[in-house]
């Protein structure tokens, strides 16, 4: 076997007309049509994916909620969540079938203790899945998160405001996402590996999760 | 061999009250000299000024004749005694009975504990490494009696046998002045032709005790028949640890060093007793202000001074010190019983301990009510049964079953008055009205679910009884 078929097979290079063969790991989203259109048929675990909304509270929790309690049920560390703009309410995330005893919130006072926490989620190999709302980001301190999340296999999750989609990122995953109806999302992928951006996805966004008896 | 047999080893530190001021000795450290309580004379000094001519005993101003330049401490007692029981702490892994023999020795019986280790070579190898790391200089010696291991250590006789035979044998030559007689003056009995102990162990017992006393009786006896010595060491029920620091630190990097002095010391101390602790308690003494006091947490317990050491700078490092710090204190309470870590099936992961650790760590740096749970509470309303808990303290096992209520994910802490004019109505009401017994004041609230047109956000409403409307959580 030749050395770009290694490269090829690992997700690493990718041709453009066979992306869809690429492997990598991922996390099904629960949203079929999402899961049609990111690398792997879910979010990837192993990287950063950067969610940009307009305002935080736009849907991008239920958007993420089918996987995060997902992997929340199957894993016994911790998830993290950094920062988030309300109060995580228990009785709610635990409709969604989130196991609650595995979950961490913490706030961080600046930029440096939150890229000091991420870094040790993904170092000490003690957590599951981190999800962090954010807004600036220094470059090479995002690179090393990158890498952090590669190596401990761990899917990070960024949450910004839409105002820095300009800003360059080394997410190996970006979406915009918006909220034109109480129970519909669509979502724009910026950037994805294997892949060109795509636009429009449109996609019902339900207000409650099937709970933990769903499935799993 | 009888295996209740007795024997003694006797540890002798001669430099313990010089150290246990300045630390253990370094080769570069600079002369330093441990004066007696007038002030007069050298009671100890360390290599670099025994290197530059000083002896124990010295007058002070001979001795500041030859040094140039020099450290000085009094001598303190009580600094001293507490450093002997830090060793014995540390010896404690080996020898289930250690006597602390002050101001500077200390009694092991090992005879009891040679079939555990496979014999005494093999136990003496386990005693010099665990001396050796603890850096204190020390001579030791075995005995068959408690006396003789004591006589033999301070005369810097290296015997470690168990034959009584060969330890008589080196007892028998020592000049009778070196034999800490219980009489006044040993040129008495110089006097009278006896000048070593061998003379001394032949002479008539009762003529003796007619001369010198029968302190000296009991002497003579003390090293031929078994006898013990001094107190015998327990472990404190607490461990409470106080280091008077050389120099003012007025940073928190100043104080790591002599924090892990203290905390190597608690880790024999939890070895000792084979517990752990998930927390330790730090005061920071000042001059003036009130001491600053830290509170490090280790989830399901660190035992190890590293992985404390780590807790402790992180905790150091989110907190400014108002003042220098003049002495630290470490204090531990509430062990508990030391479990072992859950691998996974091959033994090469330990995904509860990686946890755990994540989780000390976060706690240290951000602070332990930073690092929150959510919690699921049966209280209806919805602040209450949605609380934040901190992680470290969090009763996971009150979660309650999976609500089947259509709630948030988000509350908003405080809610937040809004115009209803500016939603879509998408379902309610669904009314929320505890009895009286929950609080005083009546709480009565209608819910609704509303879409705001503008922000593009699916709010939870609240309607109180006077019908002005509050924003309570979103659905994010």
């Amino acid at each position: 076997m030749t050395l770009l078929h290694e490269l090829t097979r690992n997700g690493q290079v990718w041709t453009g007309h066979d992306w869809r063969r690429t492997r990598q790991q991922a996390q099904p989203s629960g949203h079929a049509a999402l899961d049609t259109e990111l690398p792997g048929g879910g979010w990837p675990l192993g990287a950063v994916t950067e969610i940009l909304v307009h305002r935080p509270g736009q849907g991008e929790l239920r958007l993420l909620l089918p996987a995060l309690s997902e992997l929340s049920r199957n894993d016994s560390r911790w998830q993290v969540w950094f920062n988030p703009p309300f109060q995580p309410y228990g009785p709610g995330l635990a409709q969604w079938g989130l196991a609650l005893d595995r979950m961490l919130v913490c706030q961080t006072r600046g930029a440096d203790d939150l890229l000091w926490s991420l870094e040790q989620c993904l170092n000490t190999g003690g957590s599951q899945a981190v999800v962090a709302w954010v807004e600036q980001l220094d470059k090479a301190r995002m690179r090393r998160l990158q890498l952090a999340a590669e190596k401990g296999r761990i899917p990070v999750f960024l949450l910004r405001p839409a105002r820095f989609e300009s800003a360059p990122s080394v997410a190996a995953l970006r979406l915009r996402l918006t909220s034109p109806g109480p129970e519909r999302a669509c979502v724009d992928i910026l950037k994805r590996r294997a892949g060109w951006p795509v636009q429009d996805i449109e996609l019902p966004l339900p207000l409650f999760g099937e709970g933990a008896g769903g499935h799993g | 061999m009888d295996s209740t047999r007795r024997l003694w080893l006797f540890i002798e530190f001669p430099a313990l009250a010089l150290e246990a001021w300045f630390g253990p000795d370094d080769p570069q450290r600079p002369p330093q000299l441990l004066l007696a309580g007038n002030g007069q004379s050298v009671l100890q000094c360390n290599a670099a000024a025994t290197a530059l001519g000083v002896r124990e005993g010295m007058s002070t101003n001979t001795a500041y004749c030859l040094l140039e330049s020099v450290e000085i401490a009094q001598y303190d007692a009580q600094l001293e005694r507490e450093q002997l029981g830090r060793l014995a702490l540390v010896l404690y892994r080996l020898c289930a009975d250690i006597r602390l023999c002050p101001p500077s020795g200390m009694l092991l019986e090992i005879g009891s504990m040679l079939r555990l280790f496979g014999g005494l070579d093999a136990f003496l190898e386990q005693l010099w490494a665990h001396l050796h790391r603890s850096g204190y200089r020390y001579h030791c010696a075995t005995g068959h009696t408690a006396l003789a291991a004591r006589l033999l250590a301070r005369n810097r006789i290296a015997l470690f046998s168990q034959d009584a035979v060969r330890i008589r044998a080196e007892l028998d030559p020592l000049p009778v002045d070196a034999l800490d007689l219980p009489i006044k003056d040993p040129a008495k009995l110089t006097r009278m032709g006896l000048t070593t102990y061998a003379q001394l162990r032949r002479a008539p017992r009762a003529e003796l005790g007619y001369r010198f006393g029968p302190e000296m009786v009991r002497h003579l006896n003390a090293l031929e028949q078994p006898d013990a010595l001094g107190q015998r060491f327990t472990l404190p029920p607490h461990f409470n640890e106080r280091l008077e620091l050389l120099h003012e630190a007025t940073q928190a990097d100043g104080l790591l060093f002599p924090v892990k002095r203290l905390l190597v010391t608690l880790e024999a101390y939890l070895q000792a007793r084979q517990q752990s602790i998930d927390s330790l308690h730090l005061k920071l003494e000042h001059r003036e202000q009130p001491p600053t006091r830290l509170h490090v947490q280790a989830v399901r317990g660190a035992k190890t001074a590293q992985e404390w050491q780590h807790l402790v700078g992180l905790a150091l490092e989110r907190q400014p010190l108002p003042a220098p710090v003049l002495a630290v204190l470490v204090r531990a309470h509430r062990f508990h019983a030391d479990a072992g870590q859950a691998g996974d099936l091959l033994g090469t992961a330990y995904p509860a301990a990686d946890a755990d650790r994540l989780l000390s760590l976060l706690v240290s740096r951000l602070g332990h009510d930073r690092v929150r749970t959510p919690m699921c509470g049966a209280d209806p309303r919805p602040l209450q049964a949605g609380r934040l808990d901190p992680a470290t303290e969090a009763d996971r096992s009150v979660q309650s079953a999976t609500f089947s209520r259509h709630h948030p994910v988000f509350l908003l802490p405080e809610p937040v008055a809004v115009r209803p004019g500016d939603y879509d109505w998408l379902s309610g009401p669904e009314r929320i009205a505890p009895g009286d017994w929950l609080q005083p004041a009546p709480f009565r609230r209608d819910y609704f679910r509303a879409w705001h047109r503008q922000h593009q956000q699916l709010h939870w409403l609240a309607r109180h009884d006077d019908r002005r409307w509050f924003l309570e959580g979103v659905f994010s």
